[in-house]
């Protein structure tokens, strides 16, 4: 049984964004929903100010809250401890929400990806509208990535939650995360900790680490190496 | 992202409209316990009163969820960890037994053993439910609704609330579907044993608004995620908290019902006065929900 983790150096992060992006390409990830996200911060005063990029996700953390929170078992723990979410049993009551500590999870309040229903165009008779472009085509929503139904609701329907799942159709597969995979500073690894020689296990020991909020009590599996 | 509270004033509904039922209830059954003759009218709407509130409570807490219709897989895919699971369990065995007893009152069967194990269990889940509440915040570790003090400002706000109404109706007599043989009882009552309503009006504000002010004086002196939470809360809604919830909700129905004691000490508070007052504290309470509820979602800093 493995106990997936992962690392984040913040000195290799250039706070480029691609892992927000990507990652919503991976799982078909709706408008204003982020399941890789971040917060930056400013401190200090001048000429001794310090600026963060902090990439944040789930934590899939092994004291999860969220899983606490459940009414329907919705929210899990996999044999891999993964925070998992069953879109069928989940009755969209926002418990897990206001217990993640994180703010990860979102909601989706309408039917997601009303953008390619949408006949409006941005310049309209300039720029074809998201309607025109799926029928164009030919899919409900272009640039579905089909490979992400294999585990989990390929899109998440209206009236429940969703949130990150460590890429678990990809770990399936022998592959990484796919916001591991397309990270250009290669700033993101993700591993087993139970692999006392791994890659996560070996930058852990090397550089020490900090986690998010550990003082909640969630055991959060990010670790963050090399900050600032 | 522009951040939006995952609840909004349906859940507050659901647990003002759900305290009251509870309050009613267990308002009511004091009263029956208390002075059965005398009180039988009221504690007979009480019992009538009860499962609505609690149904409409419920009713809105439904329309909040995203998938209403899958609601009852609380109950087969329970998670014993979850207050949420437990809370519905609670109302459920509340709406249940709350509708026997309420059936019972309106056939007039009040003496029997049955009846009295009924109220004994209406009681037992309307704590319950009354607990849950608070509970429910409190179980979930958002700063504004940590430890153990929500649960108690839940319940009093929520008998406070079911007081009151009871004192309204007590005044407007209002008196629906209660049986004839009731309505006699209650108009031959012998007079010297009266229960004091304004002594308990008294005592629940005092309780209620020290604990408001010892919880808010508590937060004050809390972790730094606390302190922001509660300096949050009164920064959107200070005018509202101190305006609506402490000095209409519960100052001065503490003040008014002192009056009346001060004057004589087993005097009821005037019409006007009491129906005035019970209007406030009912208004007060949705206020003091709604607030702890709406603050308590507000977005958390990320720290390290
Ligand atoms: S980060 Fe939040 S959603 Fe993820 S496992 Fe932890 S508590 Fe659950
Ligand atoms: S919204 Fe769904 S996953 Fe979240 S606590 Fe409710 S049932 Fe569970």
């Amino acid at each position: 049984m493995a106990r997936y983790a992962m690392v984040i150096d913040l000195h290799k992060c250039v706070g480029c964004g691609a892992c927000d992006i990507t990652c919503k390409n991976e799982n078909n990830v709706d408008r204003g929903i982020f399941w890789a996200h971040h917060f930056t911060r400013t401190t200090g005063v001048f000429p001794n100010v310090k600026y963060e990029h902090v990439p944040t996700m789930c934590n899939h953390c092994n004291n999860a809250a969220c899983v606490k929170a459940c009414p329907t078992k919705a929210m899990y723990k996999d044999d891999k401890r993964l925070t998992l979410h069953d879109p069928k049993k989940c009755i969209g009551c926002k418990s897990c929400m206001q217990a993640c500590p994180y703010d990860v999870i979102s909601f989706n309040s309408k039917e997601p990806h009303g953008f390619w229903r949408d006949a409006n165009s941005v310049i309209p008779d300039g720029t074809a509208s998201g309607k025109e472009t799926a029928e164009k085509l030919g899919q409900k929503i272009p640039y579905y990535n089909p490979e992400r139904a294999t585990t989990y609701a390929g899109i998440r329907p209206k009236g429940i939650v969703e949130k990150c799942t460590f890429c678990d159709h990809r770990l399936a597969k022998g592959e990484e995360p796919y916001c591991v995979f397309s990270c250009p500073a290669g700033a993101r690894t993700a591993g087993d900790l139970d692999n006392p020689t791994g890659q996560v296990n070996l930058l852990l020991a090397k550089y020490g680490h900090k986690q998010l909020k550990p003082h909640v009590g969630t055991e959060p599996k990010v670790y963050y190496i090399r900050y600032y | 992202m522009e951040w939006h509270a995952p609840w909004d004033i349906r859940i507050a509904m659901d647990l003002f409209l759900g305290g009251l039922g509870v309050g009613v209830f267990l308002i009511a059954v004091l009263l029956n316990v208390y002075d059965k003759e005398r009180n039988s009218k009221l504690s007979v709407m009480g019992s009538y009163l009860a499962p609505l509130l609690v149904g409409g409570g419920v009713l809105f807490l439904l329309s909040e969820l995203g998938r209403p219709e899958r609601f009852l897989s609380t109950l087969y895919n329970f998670n014993p960890q979850s207050v949420t699971s437990w809370g519905g369990l609670f109302q459920i065995g509340f709406m249940v037994i709350a509708l026997i007893y309420a059936w019972q009152n309106f056939k007039g069967k009040t003496n029997g053993s049955t009846f009295r194990t009924l109220q004994g269990l209406g009681v037992l889940f309307a704590i319950l439910v009354g607990v849950y509440h608070g509970l429910l915040l409190a179980s979930l570790g958002r700063p504004l609704w940590a430890g153990g003090m929500i649960i108690a400002l839940f319940l009093g706000s929520s008998l406070f609330g079911g007081m009151s109404l009871l004192v309204i109706l007590r005044e407007l007599g209002i008196s629906i579907g209660v049986p004839a043989q009731v309505r006699s009882e209650a108009a031959a009552a012998s007079s010297d044993k009266e229960f004091n309503f304004t002594m308990l009006f008294f005592t629940i504000s005092a309780v209620e608004l020290v604990l408001v002010l010892g919880w808010q004086f508590a937060l004050y002196r809390s972790s730094a995620d606390t302190l922001a939470a509660v300096n949050s809360m009164m920064e959107s809604y200070g005018g509202l908290w101190i305006g609506i919830v402490i000095i209409a909700g519960l100052l001065i129905p503490l003040l008014g019902s002192l009056l009346t004691l001060v004057k004589d000490k087993s005097s009821e508070m005037s019409k006007g006065m009491a129906l005035t007052l019970s209007a406030l504290v009912l208004v007060g309470s949705f206020a003091f929900k709604h607030i702890v509820i709406m603050a308590g979602q507000g977005a958390l800093p990320l720290i390290f």
